[in-house]
């Protein structure tokens, strides 16, 4: 028979009286410490266990449902609950008392996370760039222009050469201008905003990505600045694009 | 079915949930080792997430991309 490892999903101010179900289905329960409440589930140790976990986890087939699982079940703690600590994928413990024992050392910390999410959600916004925006604004680059069209053939050889180094740092500039612009836009209405570490080498490569928590009341308003900044930084040239509201994975995590 | 949204909603999903690798270490937790699988292996999950079946509902908060 296998032997099971507990699994804890998130960290509450005190339990819910919700029927929920979690991976492989089973059942949610809370372990219970002083004034927090974790939610956890029983989970097999054959998949879960530190080896078999880093080996899966590289493995969307195995992983999909698992994380989908994970999040079905914080995004309703979420909603029923005015503050939540969302615990990252794959936070397994050998038993209850183990858990216990984790509420009680992080007592603190959890209980300043939880102050500081209560009643705000968070979102993640990305801006892409789709195309290259219009260099033609810029006075270096029609003067440089100018003088490849009204030079003689060899010279302009070499001014096109310089022209094009031009037009890329202004096309630089201009999506630096758009991500910086996004970014202060939302500094100014959120509670806080974490610009996250851009990925070095993919396809789609955006020019700005951040987690930002914004008070549920305040929905509204983030919304109606999503579409000023659309408008602002439009298709086909930029795209700007919203997810959530998400539970506080990115705010409220715990630390390493 | 699964849909382009949905594999974004997927890569957005495992990014929320694994990107600080994990958590706490030593005797009383086992933690995914530094994990960043979101954006180092994205054409690898993007095929596998053609195979992933959904249980139910959404997978994620709503993609307010189009409004």
């Amino acid at each position: 028979m296998t032997h099971d490892l507990v699994y804890v999903y998130a960290v509450l101010p005190r339990p819910l009286a919700a029927e929920l179900h979690g991976i492989d289905g089973r059942r949610v329960r809370w372990v219970l410490q002083g004034e927090l409440a974790a939610a956890v589930s029983d989970v097999p140790e054959a998949d879960f266990e530190e080896e078999p976990l880093n080996r899966n986890v590289r493995d969307m087939g195995w992983l999909g449902p698992r994380a989908i699982a994970h999040q079905d079940v914080n995004a309703r703690l979420f909603e029923a609950s005015d503050a939540i600590v969302p615990l990252a994928f794959g936070s397994v413990f050998r038993d209850d008392q183990r858990v216990a024992q984790m509420l009680q050392e992080e007592q603190q910390p959890l209980a300043q996370q939880l102050a500081r999410v209560k009643g705000a959600a968070e979102w993640v916004v990305a801006l892409h760039a789709l195309s290259t925006p219009d260099a033609d604004q810029s006075e270096a680059v029609q003067t440089a222009r100018a003088e490849v069209a009204a030079a003689s053939p060899g010279r302009a050889h070499l001014l096109r050469q310089r022209l094009a180094t031009l037009e890329r740092d202004e096309v630089r500039r201009l999506q630096s201008d758009a991500a910086t612009h996004v970014l202060q836009a939302l500094r100014a209405i959120a509670r806080d905003v974490y610009e996250e570490p851009l990925p070095a080498d993919t396809v789609e490569r955006p020019l700005l990505r951040v987690s930002v928590l914004m008070a549920r009341e305040h929905d509204t308003r983030l919304l109606d600045e999503i579409e000023q900044l659309r408008s602002l930084w439009a298709e086909p040239t930029y795209r700007l694009l919203l997810t959530g509201p998400w539970p506080p994975y990115r705010f409220a995590g715990l630390k390493a | 079915m699964t849909t382009a949204d949905d594999e974004l909603s997927l890569l957005e999903l495992t990014d929320r949930l694994l990107n600080r690798g994990v958590v706490l270490t030593g005797e009383a937790v086992i933690s995914v080792a530094g994990v960043d699988l979101i954006y180092l292996g994205l054409n690898v999950v993007l095929t596998a997430v053609e195979n992933l079946r959904r249980p139910h509902g959404d997978l994620a908060p709503r993609d307010h991309e189009r409004v």
